[in-house]
């Protein structure tokens, strides 16, 4: 059972409770954080326990300092053995480098209190373990094992599946597990919530899981993540301890310029780089969010550009740059030797950085929760104020902070998603599970569904799986490629050949790896790219590279050879992948916030509007000014085609636009669902359309609308393409429009990395498709036939649910069958509505394919003959 | 449904292969059987089924044109060492088959891939050739530098792999293996397209900045060559020279 927890414990009871020198060295403390209060009584108590609370209140002592102080008990009693009693698990690294140097504090000076007694003082041991461990360090660890042990998720996995040191784990007490939020949200919480049950059957009985987490919502759900189930299904209890206090914050609203539809980008840029002067000037250091990489590296060259800071006062920090700058930078906010630091959103999560006395926020977060906790890094103690301010110069961007910021002020958070069923990463587990000893198929079936995220796991689907790594895919008359073996009469597994264990060290883990390649424009390095994205280049394709148009000339070995291409158009999207998707809960919040205005607007009360905008979302005159007015120009152009209401949450506006100089019809849906749930509706749309007109259908998405564009010549009554979707077959729909999009090739890449079936590394060396005469996308091709394949069904699987959201788009469908929501489709216009400029210009590219090759090589066939128009070829 | 190219030389539509009629001779290249038993070793697993499907293809293209001799042009396995077991079983059933139920003459032309296939060939009394010559036609995998002096009017290669990428108006990108004819000095060549599906190769959209992999491609007029797409089992589309394409793609 779930239940939150109200009992606060006094410093005093505390401190009696403690191990004496424990509680001595405690006591230098006046008082009780929030979180220590209620949160290390049901610790006490051996109770699972959930704590949510922000950084920087106290929370690492509030799960650590009962486990010490028993820790120092149990060695004073002398049954401190050489175990491991506590594993601490973060998911970032330099996280565990503090957490370590914050335990050595009590564990050294509890030493010292106990020394200047006059008394033997225990020695309890602490140790991080992580990829970068040395192997002198692990056989270390082997010898005489830390009790206390400080490592990520892939290192659990890794030490679990070590067939000596697991033994030495067979006493663990307590698992702390810190930053929840940001673990259960995607696969590496899927994977660590199977090597907890892995680790529980090793230990042979529960342990004590404390959870540690920012804001998160729904605590219920996250708590259950972190706990799982028992054997028989029921789930195990845990208590929340909700010790999130008010932190007091002061958020702003600004668009630097007036006007920021008739503002040239030079005059934006300036009033930007002005702007941001004003607030770094009047701060000891700030630290500014941008949503990308690039745009990091942007603003920190403009910063420096326009000398706002000086070149040694600022630094920039995201997650392409090497450990090492990172962690200097880092270093230096701690110590205060930066005015400003730019990120995208490495910086984020977890560690303390220091004196931070203002956020700037250019662009939207796109998540309330993802703003509160950007905007919290500022003030990052106790009683001090966070200090937010959200910049923009997009008018989409305006209404998505405006609304967030007047939420965040009501308390309103983002509903969390945690993945189920993930098939590649219950392989690697399937993998690790054969290493330890043989299985009986029942018993990893049960333990694998203890975790939460496979609580409805079938069993033919386990069953496939397993059948998949025994190689039983394709031929049955071959059995080579098999890593287990599987023993369908007496339902066993276990491990096959050598090489298992290998594979398995070496290619655990389930974060894609960004295997960049070189650039050069003749002897120049131009940047970096991804070896993913170079592999979907033809020669002679021309890209965007740092801002330049370059050509792809050839790619050897991990160097990547281009030739400028100034002014030419570039013939592949730039992947925008990195870009973070709007939640559905803040889009809801936009369609009521633009209704509201809508109404007051229309009713004559333009100053009014402008108020509210400045009260509720705490905008400057200039961002006022700004959204009114886009609102204003929208309720115009919906007047002018003869719609007499406006957009909301019931009124899903359909806009046809005809672009007659490209000749190209757009169906612009606005709906503002957010991008992962204007994916599902706009390719399974799409692909509708596609079989009606037998056209390949070009799709664009926005977090607040989506595009369908296809050939004018071709007609298309949109109200009946609406009818033949719904809630019933939109899933089916989705996976088979996905299976005919460009975007699932790459996703199947790192599926097939995961599941062990593309390796990463082998025999000691780095795997490389490219060097091996196949593509990723051949063999997708080949796979796609296979339709019960594991890896190709979870694909779809991660595409559908995990990176779009068609739980939530099956949601959108049956409001709209039960007629709480309509579809209202407008009348043709050759302009786009205000509304649709986003979508139009930076909407997210990609082709539903057509499936009949034949047809595709006749239409260009015929698109040829028109153009040169002659008779240059004939079908055979 | 053939495509004729040159007197009795045809493009044995709808199959990546060649047909010379005097000769009733089909001329096929780069198999790269044994591609997953290959790939495995090298840490990537495919599904079973791969080299099947190829092999198919070829079994449907001896059933279409029904010819006496077939010649491989060259990589019929993928790996460049010995043999492999899943090789070698993939091969004796694939010759097994031509041999009991085609009764073909069939002529190995070596490339670059098939080193010690030789003890197995033997096997079948089948000959591995540096190149086969028949009539008019001279056929080499196209790996080396040869001279053409000795070579006959048309030369037919593979190892190229060629294909063209074609956009439709939607901006979606297809890629399709294709054939290239053109002019190989006084000489006619043909390139041939891969039978396996799973292995990449060239595309030629872009031809001014593609450095062919064979030394034969490297000093011609890569512009004048015509393009002939291929579904297999499907469709072989003619399309214009690549130098009036390149404007489409």
């Amino acid at each position: 059972m779930i239940r939150y927890w109200s009992e606060a414990i006094s410093r005093e009871e505390l401190l009696k409770a403690l191990d004496e020198d424990v509680a001595k060295w405690f006591s230098r403390f006046p008082d009780l954080t929030p979180p220590q209060k209620y949160g290390i009584p049901p610790i006490m108590k051996g109770f699972n326990t959930l704590i949510t609370s922000p950084t920087g209140s106290g929370k690492t002592l509030t799960a650590f300092i009962y486990i010490i102080s028993e820790l120092f008990k149990m060695a004073k009693r002398g049954e401190l053995e050489d175990y491991v009693y506590v594993i601490y698990i973060s998911p970032l690294r330099s996280l565990n480098n503090d957490i370590y140097k914050n335990l050595r504090i009590p564990l050294d000076d509890v030493k010292k209190i106990i020394i200047a007694r006059g008394e033997e003082a225990p020695d309890i041991r602490i140790a991080v373990r992580t990829g970068d461990t040395s192997q002198s360090e692990r056989s270390r660890m082997l010898r005489k094992p830390p009790h206390i042990l400080v490592t990520t998720p892939e290192s659990l996995s890794l030490m679990i599946t070590a067939p000596k040191f697991k033994e030495r784990l067979r006493n663990i007490k307590w698992v702390i597990v810190d930053e929840v939020h940001s673990l259960c949200e995607n696969k590496r919480g899927v994977h660590l919530s199977v090597s907890l049950e892995r680790l529980r059957e090793i230990v042979g009985r529960d342990f004590v899981r404390i959870g540690l987490s920012a804001t998160i919502h729904p605590l219920e759900e996250v708590a259950q993540f972190l706990v799982g189930y028992n054997d028989d299904g029921s789930p195990r209890d845990c208590v929340i301890v909700d010790a999130r206090f008010v932190k007091d914050k002061e958020l702003r609203l600004e668009t630097p310029v007036k006007d920021l539809i008739y503002s040239s980008s030079e005059e934006r840029n300036q009033a930007l780089y002005k702007y941001l002067k004003g607030i770094i000037d009047s701060h000891r250091t700030t630290l500014i969010f941008t949503n990308t990489r690039s745009g990091a590296e942007r603003v920190a060259y403009h910063l420096v550009k326009y000398g706002v800071v000086d070149e040694d006062k600022i630094g920039v920090h995201h997650s392409s740059l090497s450990r090492e700058v990172r962690w200097d930078i880092e270093d230096q906010l701690k110590k205060g030797l930066v005015k400003c630091v730019v990120t995208s959103t490495s910086l984020e999560l977890g560690i303390d950085i220091g004196y931070i006395d203002a956020v700037v926020q250019i662009g939207s977060p796109k998540s309330i929760n993802r703003g509160l906790q950007r905007i919290g890094r500022s003030g990052h103690s106790i009683g001090r104020v966070s200090k937010g301010y959200f910049v923009v110069l997009d008018l989409d961007d305006l209404i998505e902070d405006g609304v967030l910021i007047a939420e965040a002020y009501m308390g309103r958070l983002d509903k969390a998603y945690i993945p189920r069923n993930a098939l590649d990463v219950l392989a690697q587990h399937i993998v690790g599970m054969a290493l330890e000893r043989r299985w009986k198929v029942d018993d990893a079936y049960r333990v694998v569904r203890r975790a939460y995220p496979y609580r409805g796991l079938s069993w033919d689907e386990f069953l496939n799986l397993l059948r998949y790594l025994s190689g039983k895919y394709g031929l049955e008359d071959y059995r080579v490629y098999g890593k287990i073996w599987f023993d369908e009469e007496s339902m066993e597994f276990g491990r096959r050949g050598r090489l298992l264990r290998p594979i398995y060290f070496m290619n655990v883990g389930t974060i894609p790896e960004d295997m960049s390649l070189i650039v050069y424009s003749g002897r120049r390095r131009i940047g970096r790219l991804e070896e993913e994205f170079v592999e979907h280049l033809d020669v002679g394709d021309i890209f965007v590279l740092a801002g330049r148009t370059f050509r792809f000339l050839r790619a050897k070995g991990n160097k990547v050879y281009v030739e400028p291409a100034d002014g030419l158009k570039p013939t592949v999207p730039t992947w925008i992948s990195e870009l973070l998707p709007l939640s559905f809960d803040l889009g809801e919040a936009i369609s009521r916030y633009r209704w509201i205005l809508y109404k007051m607007i229309s009713h004559g009360y333009r100053g009014h509007a402008k108020k509210f905008v400045k009260r509720f979302m705490r905008a400057s005159e200039y961002a006022a000014e700004n959204l009114v007015r886009y609102i204003e120009s929208q309720i115009s152009f919906l007047r002018n085609v003869g719609f007499p209401s406006f957009h909301s949450n019931s009124n899903l506006v359909i806009e046809n636009y005809i672009d007659y100089s490209e000749r190209v019809r757009y169906v612009i849906f606005h709906t503002v669902f957010g991008r992962r749930v204007n994916s599902v509706l706009a390719r399974a749309y799409a692909y509708l359309i596609r079989n009606k007109l037998g056209v390949s259908v070009k799709v664009l998405i926005s977090d607040h609308s989506f595009a369908l564009g296809f050939p004018l010549r071709y007609s298309l009554d949109v109200n009946e393409i609406l009818k033949l979707l719904d809630s019933s077959n939109i899933r089916e729909v989705i996976s088979e429009a996905v299976l005919s999009s460009q975007y699932i090739r790459r996703i199947f890449r790192h599926v097939a990395n995961r599941g062990f079936m593309i390796l990463r590394y082998y025999k000691g060396k780095k795997t490389r498709l490219s060097r091996q005469q196949v593509s990723s996308e051949k063999i997708f091709e080949f796979v796609r036939g296979i339709r019960e394949f594991p890896l190709l069904k979870e694909s779809i699987r991660e595409v559908i649910e995990d990176k779009m959201d068609v739980q939530n788009a099956i949601r959108v469908l049956e409001d709209i069958e039960r007629g709480k929501r309509k579809w209202i489709v407008l009348r043709d216009s050759d302009v786009p509505s205000p509304f649709a400029y986003g979508v139009l210009l930076r909407g997210m590219e990609d082709v539903v394919l057509m499936e009949d090759r034949v047809k595709v090589l006749q239409e260009f066939y015929n698109r040829l003959m028109v153009r040169l128009g002659g008779d240059e070829g004939k079908t055979v | 449904m053939r495509v004729r190219l040159y007197k009795s030389l045809y493009i044995a539509a709808p199959w990546p292969a060649a047909y010379i009629e005097d000769a009733n001779l089909l001329v096929m290249s780069d198999l790269h059987l044994g591609i997953e038993g290959y790939l495995e070793d090298e840490g990537i697993f495919l599904p079973r089924g791969v080299s099947r499907s190829t092999a198919e293809i070829v079994y449907n293209a001896i059933e279409d044109y029904m010819p006496e001799t077939v010649v491989f042009n060259g990589d019929l396995k993928h790996s460049f060492g010995l043999l492999k077991t899943s090789e070698w079983r993939e091969l004796t059933n694939f010759f097994k088959k031509l041999k009991e139920e085609y009764s073909l003459n069939v002529y190995v032309v070596r490339g670059n891939h098939d080193n010690y296939l030789g003890v197995l060939l033997d096997k079948f009394g089948y000959e591995m050739v540096d190149r086969y010559d028949v009539d008019y036609v001279t056929i080499v995998h196209g790996h080396k530098e040869e001279s053409l002096e000795e070579f006959g009017e048309v030369v037919i290669i593979g190892h190229e792999h060629p294909s063209i990428v074609i956009k439709d108006e939607a901006g979606g990108k297809y890629r399709f293996k294709c054939f290239l004819w053109g002019d190989l000095g006084d000489k006619k060549i043909l390139v041939l397209p891969p039978v396996s599906e799973i292995s990449s190769g060239t595309s030629f959209n872009m031809y001014e900045y593609v450095e062919p992999l064979s030394p034969l491609l490297r000093n011609v007029d890569l512009g004048k060559f015509k393009p002939y797409a291929i579904v297999p089992g499907e469709v072989v589309r003619e399309l214009p020279p690549l130098e009036v394409l390149k404007s489409f793609l």
